[in-house]
Formats: C-alpha cells, sequence, structure tokens
C-alpha cells in the first residue's frame, strides 16, 4: 500500500476510533504531531488508537517508547504501520 | 475469591459479592446478587446503569491480576441493553486486551440470565512508578 492512501486510511481511522467529530481529514497535518501541541491527543487516546491499530492492521505498539516514534506524527504512523503490518 | 480482598474499594462501594480468576493477569469474572437493602438500589428497585459500569471496572481490577489498586481512567463505547432490578444476579466479565504505559483497556459485559445489560470498553489506569 502506498503510503499516501495509507495516510488517508489512518486520518479516517483516527477521527472514527477517537470520535473526534470536529475534525476533517483534512485538519490533519501527516508532518504534525499527534500529541500535545499537533492534533492534541492525550494519553488515553493513545491507548484506544494502539487498540485500534492492533485491531485493523495487526500491529503492536508494546510500550511508550515505541509508541513516541509511532505516534511522532501520522506520516511516522504510516511509516510504522507499513513496516510493521502482518 | 472474596473481591474485597483484592480491591481497594470498600462497602458499600464494592460491587461484587464474589469473583473468579479465568486466567491470571487476563480475564476474570464478577457476581453480585442484587438485594433490595443495598444502598445503590434505587426506591423503585432498580440497579443503577452507573454501577453495573462500575461492577465491570472492579472486575477489570481483579483480571489485571494487580494489587496495586487502579483508578478507572475512561470508558469506551459502553452500550446498556437492559435494566438490572432487585432480586437479579449481576454476572460480570472481563478481558484484558492492551495497556500502554499504566492505562489498560479491558472488554467487558454484564448479564443477568443469560441477557446482556451492558457492554463496552473499560481503562484503568495503574501507577506503575509507585
Amino acid at each position: 500500500m502506498e503510503k499516501e492512501t495509507l495516510i488517508e486510511e489512518l486520518k479516517a481511522l483516527i477521527i472514527k476510533s477517537l470520535k473526534l467529530e470536529d475534525v476533517l481529514p483534512s485538519d490533519i497535518d501527516p508532518a504534525a504531531p499527534l500529541f500535545g501541541s499537533g492534533l492534541g491527543l492525550d494519553s488515553i487516546d493513545a491507548l484506544e488508537l494502539v487498540v485500534a491499530l492492533e485491531k485493523t492492521y495487526g500491529i503492536r505498539i508494546p510500550d511508550e517508547d515505541v509508541g513516541k516514534e509511532a505516534f511522532a506524527s501520522l506520516s511516522a504512523l504510516a511509516g510504522y504501520v507499513i513496516k510493521n503490518k502482518k | 475469591m472474596r473481591p474485597f480482598e483484592h480491591l481497594l474499594h470498600r462497602h458499600p462501594f464494592v460491587m461484587l459479592d464474589r469473583a473468579e480468576v479465568v486466567e491470571e493477569g487476563r480475564h476474570a469474572k464478577g457476581i453480585k446478587l442484587v438485594s433490595a437493602d443495598d444502598p445503590a438500589v434505587s426506591q423503585a428497585g432498580i440497579f443503577p446503569s452507573a454501577y453495573v459500569v462500575e461492577a465491570m471496572a472492579q472486575t477489570s481490577g481483579i483480571a489485571s491480576g494487580k494489587e496495586t489498586g487502579s483508578m478507572l481512567a475512561g470508558l469506551k463505547d459502553i452500550e446498556f441493553r437492559g435494566t438490572v432490578l432487585t432480586g437479579d444476579t449481576l454476572e460480570t466479565e472481563s478481558i484484558f486486551e492492551r495497556n500502554f504505559g499504566g492505562l489498560y483497556f479491558f472488554s467487558c459485559t454484564a448479564s443477568v440470565s443469560g441477557k446482556r445489560v451492558a457492554e463496552g470498553g473499560v481503562i484503568l489506569y495503574f501507577d506503575e512508578t509507585a
């Protein structure tokens, strides 16, 4: 799967699984941080995203260190999914 | 198993009468006999849905296998499908799905006489730095 296509899929997954009703896919900058200053997600969102990614793509984010790398941005997350997808 | 021996909660906020560990650190079941003199039961004889969720959360605490206690940090897609009344035996079940740091996600159900009355995700926070 092309990274650009996956980024669009991940935008939809994030909006749906985290119920971000006021956010449009076009509002999410692939280069911006997902947590804190970027999309403004919190630690509970991170856990819900970990569960949703495992159910959808079969990938595991085993700990916070890996999470920091994978959740650095949407682009980074797409790269992590492509690398680890089963 | 007597739930209060494995939870920090005390009467009248222990929402389970008995519990069973199905798989250590992953899966547990709980039972509550809903009686008319339970302070959680309304005058109309209804055991409120919020307490059903609390019973699922306490079952999750037992499923975790941790003795440190936890805080209810979040709920995910909880659906209520029925009312729990005086005289009912509430059966809860919780299965650990995944953790991220100190946050743990559990898939839970609550049933009466085999009929599902609630289901959804419970998120507990365990202070793993303590």
